[in-house]
């Protein structure tokens, strides 16, 4: 048995400009949604940027029969969060968000949602972590600040980890920053090196430091990605790896029941969808992410 | 010669502004206490709980029962009043950040005002005013048995 995992921020509602989105952007939204559910059958979507008004037109298109959703749109200081989770309804069950908040100076940063993911058949539950960062804008990108709000989102990590080292423990999100920059690399404590990772269990892996770069290896299948977000303004690179997932160690040692499929860990890059962004003539910016693991038995 | 100084140094400092950032919060929950004094014989604390096991557990937990620090609502005059459990407390050796945690919500507060601001919103709430407002009778009818809903100590 295999579960597939996609994360995508539509960019339909940002927080500051809420159902910004044309119908034909709406539209466009709808197929990217159906490709994910009708074409990849993922088991569990996580759109971002998203309002009530985008929910409910995904969900009038049709695009989402067989999926249950959990509408994430929480108010949290003077913003809210904009996560909404569409998951098979035969295969898992999906709990209510808990939301993770950073108080500082009484101003409100919204760290991650936390969703206990309840697979059929299998034992141990699946704790996924749903993150949208405020951009450097917001929060520069050498503010400690920043760094903080990976820091912090290890606590409830860690927690889960103490209880059962062997627990499942999957990170995703739109960070505004990269697997190499300080926030997620050293505070989340997210790993390039999985082999380390295995030896040191209190690690996060994360298999998107592979997603850096557009070099073509000139396999049928490229391995590698350029990157998740379009940034028109970029002065060195266009390409950044904003949207990651990353994974206990669990996942690499088989010893929660799944196993990282890390081929099949990667961003979703298809014709049509693509030169959207590239050609950014509507609101979209990010491709979606896929992740895929695989039951290896029964823990 | 003064290899470790520096060291010692940095762990003085760090234990000072411990100890400061530790006082600071004690100084939040002194002044919300002395502002619930108006309404009665109540007062918000930090206290240790102890994990209710289902029975499947029991026996595992026997052996290591599992503690947790919550914050809770209790009577100052009435100790038969058993301290009504309001919502998770987690604090570092650091003093901040101090971790509310409530049912759907964690909330990391890194500095006094974010502690006050969120203790005044976990005031506002349907919960911590049934347990207010339950302790508050204990303490008037001091000796009559826990109203329902109080969860032992």
């Amino acid at each position: 048995m295999q579960l597939t995992i996609a994360w995508w921020n539509t960019a339909l509602s940002p927080s500051k400009r809420r159902d910004r989105a044309s119908p034909e952007e709406k539209l466009v939204a709808c197929e990217v949604v159906r490709m994910l559910t009708e074409e990849l059958g993922v088991d569990l979507i996580l759109l971002a940027e998203v309002s009530e008004a985008d929910i409910d037109a995904i969900e009038s298109a049709g695009v989402t029969v067989g999926y249950r959703t959990v509408r994430a749109m929480n108010p949290a200081g003077r913003g809210y969060f904009d996560v909404c989770v569409l998951h098979k309804a035969n295969a898992l069950e999906v709990s209510d968000p808990t939301d993770i908040l950073l108080e500082i100076d009484a101003r409100t940063s919204r760290i991650a949602q936390r969703f206990d993911v309840v697979v059929a058949s299998a034992s141990q539950p699946l704790h996924v972590f749903a993150s949208h960062w405020p951009s450097p804008a917001t929060i520069g990108k050498f503010d400690p600040d920043r760094w903080r709000l990976g820091d912090r989102l290890r606590s409830p990590v860690d927690d889960i980890l103490k209880a059962d080292a062997n627990a499942n423990v999957i990170l995703v999100g739109d960070y505004n920053d990269e697997p190499f920059d300080y926030s997620v690399s050293l505070y989340l404590r997210a790993s390039r090196d999985a082999e380390f990772v295995v030896d040191r269990p209190t690690l996060l892996y994360n298999p998107f430091w592979r997603h850096l770069s557009s070099f073509d290896h000139g396999a049928p299948e490229p391995l590698t990605d350029r990157g998740t977000y379009l940034h028109q303004g970029g002065t060195v690179t266009r390409w950044r790896t904003f949207d990651h997932m990353m994974f206990s160690s669990s996942f690499l040692r088989s010893s929660g029941g799944w196993t990282l499929d890390e081929h099949r860990t990667r961003v979703l890059d298809f014709p049509g969808f693509t030169e959207l962004v590239v050609n950014r003539t509507h609101v979209f910016d990010h491709l979606p992410i896929l992740g895929r693991i695989y039951r290896s038995s029964t823990p | 010669m003064s290899k470790f100084l520096a060291f010692a140094n940095i762990g003085m400092t760090a234990a000072a502004k411990a100890t400061k950032s530790r006082r600071e919060v004690d100084e939040v929950f002194a002044e919300l206490n002395r502002d619930l004094e108006a309404l009665g014989d109540v007062r918000l604390v930090v206290r240790e709980f102890h994990e209710l096991p289902g029975i499947s557990a029991a026996i595992q937990t026997f052996m290591n029962p599992k503690q947790y620090m919550a914050l809770a609502v209790e009577s100052t005059s009435n100790e038969s009043f058993r301290p009504m459990q309001i919502a998770r407390w987690k604090q570092p050796l650091e003093g901040y950040p101090c971790w509310v945690i409530t049912e759907g919500e964690e909330v990391a507060c890194e500095d006094r005002r974010s502690l006050e601001a969120e203790l005044g919103r976990l005031l506002s709430s349907v919960k911590v005013g049934q347990a207010l407002t339950a302790a508050i009778a204990a303490g008037r009818s001091n000796g009559e048995a826990d109203p329902p809903g109080a969860l032992p100590a």
